[in-house]
């Protein structure tokens, strides 16, 4: 989506101080990466910036031999420049009778440069521009981050295998798809990193008229491709916590395959996602029906983002492209409460006071889902992409927990259902959240005993799970048993390494009398004559595990 | 990380710091700061190597590290993404 910069930064043309072309800058501070390819007008982060242009002086570079440099900024009122810029590279140490090598965390906090800000009037202000802190290298490698600069390119959000794959798009690598978010600067490490760093220097005096900034170089080289300016409040380059809107779109916007809207973008932020609307009946969030079930909205959809306050959201429409203004909304966006009150959910057994492990369910008042912390937004179901202690019951997400869990809440209402098997009765109500909301406790009381009875009860067919998160997810299903099964599909096999044979796996926790407890088997596989679980056996795991011909794979894995 | 390391403690658990970006200069103010009420008062490396199959090849220290010391001029290198300058 071709995304428009933001309106609230008013660039600078540099041709009159650029003096060098990319192409001869030293090789300590060349042009690399991300920037390498990039002249002439272009944006990062949504700022926007004048590049030079190709073939002819199109930086500045700042050294002592060449002086300090003069730029002309015409009385400019401003609260922030934003810098483009790369210091550079430390120069290779030798170690006796070692040889060259690199230091890259060399002279952190050196003086490189001052930016000087001259007012009208006379008056100036230096700004003095520290390694690492206002301006890095042009090369950085993991672990080795700006300190107040960030790198010159967008936080990218990615998705999971089998969303790309219904969306008919290139999967990402697994692990990477299943991050879902991540920053400019690490995701440009694969393409030589982003090639310079965005540094947004406040003007202690945004009140008085710049009149002129002279760049004045002290020992140490660096390179400026670009600068902007803005009279923002809030640090342009500082988005906001995660935060979410209603979106009521406009004719002719579709949902795609999973349920989300393309071409929709923020130019100071990046939205997260932009799902299609549950719509939940709070006169139904009871304990009439076993199962409750949202509606899906036909034209709402929920922004999640981070970014400045003062971004526009775009969508691109058949009508063109449509503007929204986060800080002013309309009657088509509003927003949603935020999710920021920490709140500890604790649930206990009524009769033994002691935690029990559950699964659990949030959402607020504009349906949209809510999860605990160390869980995910978005719960993956597909076969084999997410092991975790979640759960996805067609519209509906879940999390396991044993007993407790903290959760960022909005202000306001929340639904939440948590539910332990058959035999405890579950909870499905809306509780307040109030500003000073620390803790909530939720008690169970199981109605029905056949455990005490003598009965057991068992899931004896389970894949994948680490054996400590399928004590939980059988605690929280009220299974005393649970066999994970080691298998193979094809050439992958699974739960090899969790079978020794011999273990019985349990928890401690206080209420648990050993009658929780998981057990690592096999199920074995034959094409045609089928499959068989083979279940809590001592020794060496029975081999082969898989026998006669290819696998046929389930039809799980297909997501239609 | 500090309060991530001291909500550890609490819990009795041990604190390793593995990744972090050089200078670690926080790390040192967590263990000059008393950290977990332990009351430092200086820290050094020590190099401890026995064998009777294998020699060092080379083996270079100019200093300790000693708080209220000097540590300019020390450089150790390793094969992480952390190698210390200082």
């Amino acid at each position: 989506m071709n995304t428009p910069a933001s309106p609230h930064f008013t660039t600078v043309d540099l041709k009159a101080a650029f003096n060098c072309d990319r192409t001869e800058l030293p090789t300590a501070m060349e042009s690399v990466g991300l920037i390498r390819k990039q002249f002439g007008p272009t944006q990062y982060r949504g700022i926007p910036f004048a590049l030079g242009s190709a073939a002819e002086t199109n930086v500045i570079l700042l050294e002592s031999e060449r002086g300090p440099i003069t730029i002309d900024l015409e009385g400019a009122h401003a609260s922030y420049l934003i810098f483009l810029h790369a210091v550079e590279f430390p120069p290779p140490r030798s170690l006796d009778g070692i040889g060259e090598f690199e230091v890259w965390e060399d002279d952190t906090g050196a003086h490189v440069s001052d930016y000087v800000l001259e007012y009208e009037g006379g008056a100036t202000v230096a700004c003095p521009i520290l390694r690492r802190f206002a301006i890095h290298v042009n090369r950085h490698g993991w672990g080795r981050s700006g300190f107040a600069c960030v790198a010159a390119a967008d936080d990218p959000v990615t998705r999971s295998n089998q969303e790309d794959v219904a969306l008919g798009r290139v999967p990402t690598f697994f692990g990477l798809g299943e991050q879902r978010t991540r920053s400019g600067r690490d995701h440009t490490l694969r393409d030589g990193g982003a090639g310079a760093w965005l540094y947004a220097l406040p003007n202690p005096h945004p009140d008085r008229p710049v009149q002129s900034l002279c760049l004045v170089p002290q020992a140490t080289r660096s390179v400026i491709y670009g600068l902007t300016h803005t009279t923002l409040t809030d640090h342009p380059l500082r988005g906001s916590a995660r935060q979410k809107l209603l979106l009521t779109l406009p004719p002719g916007v579709e949902f795609n395959a999973i349920d989300e809207i393309d071409h929709l973008d923020i130019d100071l932020g990046p939205v997260i996602s932009a799902r299609r609307q549950l719509t939940y009946d709070p006169a139904q969030w009871n304990l009439d029906a076993s199962d409750v079930q949202p509606g899906t909205s036909t034209d709402t959809v929920i922004v999640e983002y981070a970014a400045h306050p003062a971004g526009r959201l775009y969508l691109d429409t058949p009508q063109g492209l449509q503007t929204y203004t986060l800080q002013s909304l309309r009657p088509d966006i509003a927003p949603i409460a935020a999710a920021h009150r920490p709140v500890t959910v604790h649930v206990i057994d009524k009769t033994t006071r002691h935690p029990v492990g559950v699964r659990i369910h949030f959402h607020g008042e504009a349906g949209e889902y809510l999860h605990p912390k160390g869980y995910h937004r978005k719960v993956n179901a597909e076969w084999f992409e997410d092991h975790y202690a979640e759960f996805r019951n067609k519209a509906n997400q879940y999390v396991y927990i044993r007993g407790q869990c903290t959760i960022d809440l909005p202000i306001g209402k929340v639904y939440i259902e948590i539910t332990r098997g058959c035999e405890v009765t579950p909870v499905r109500e809306v509780f307040e959240v109030h500003p000073d909301t620390d803790a909530i406790t939720f008690e169970l009381e199981r109605i029905i005993d056949w455990r005490g009875r003598g009965w057991v009860t068992a899931d004896t067919h389970v894949h994948f799970l680490p054996p400590t998160t399928a004590v939980l997810e059988g605690e929280a299903e009220d299974i005393n048993v649970v066999n994970v099964l080691a298998s193979q599909w094809g050439e992958m096999s699974s739960n090899v390494g969790d079978f020794d044979g011999g273990t019985t796996h349990t928890n401690t926790q206080p209420g648990n009398n050993g009658s929780l407890m998981c057990r690592v088997g096999s199920e074995n596989r034959m094409p045609t004559l089928g499959h068989i679980s083979l279940l809590g056996y001592t020794g060496e795991l029975i081999h082969p595990l898989s026998s006669g011909g290819r696998l046929s794979l389930p039809s799980v894995i297909s997501r239609k | 990380m500090a309060d991530w390391a001291q909500r550890c403690l609490d819990q009795n658990g041990l604190v390793v710091m593995p990744h972090a970006p050089a200078p670690q200069l926080e790390r040192v103010a967590d263990v000059v700061l008393a950290l977990g009420d332990r009351q430092w008062t200086g820290f050094s490396y020590t190099f401890q190597f026995e064998s009777s199959q294998r020699q060092i090849h080379r083996l270079l220290t100019h200093a300790t590290w000693e708080i209220g010391g000097s540590i300019a001029g020390n450089t150790v290198l390793s094969q992480g993404q952390c190698n210390i300058s200082l």
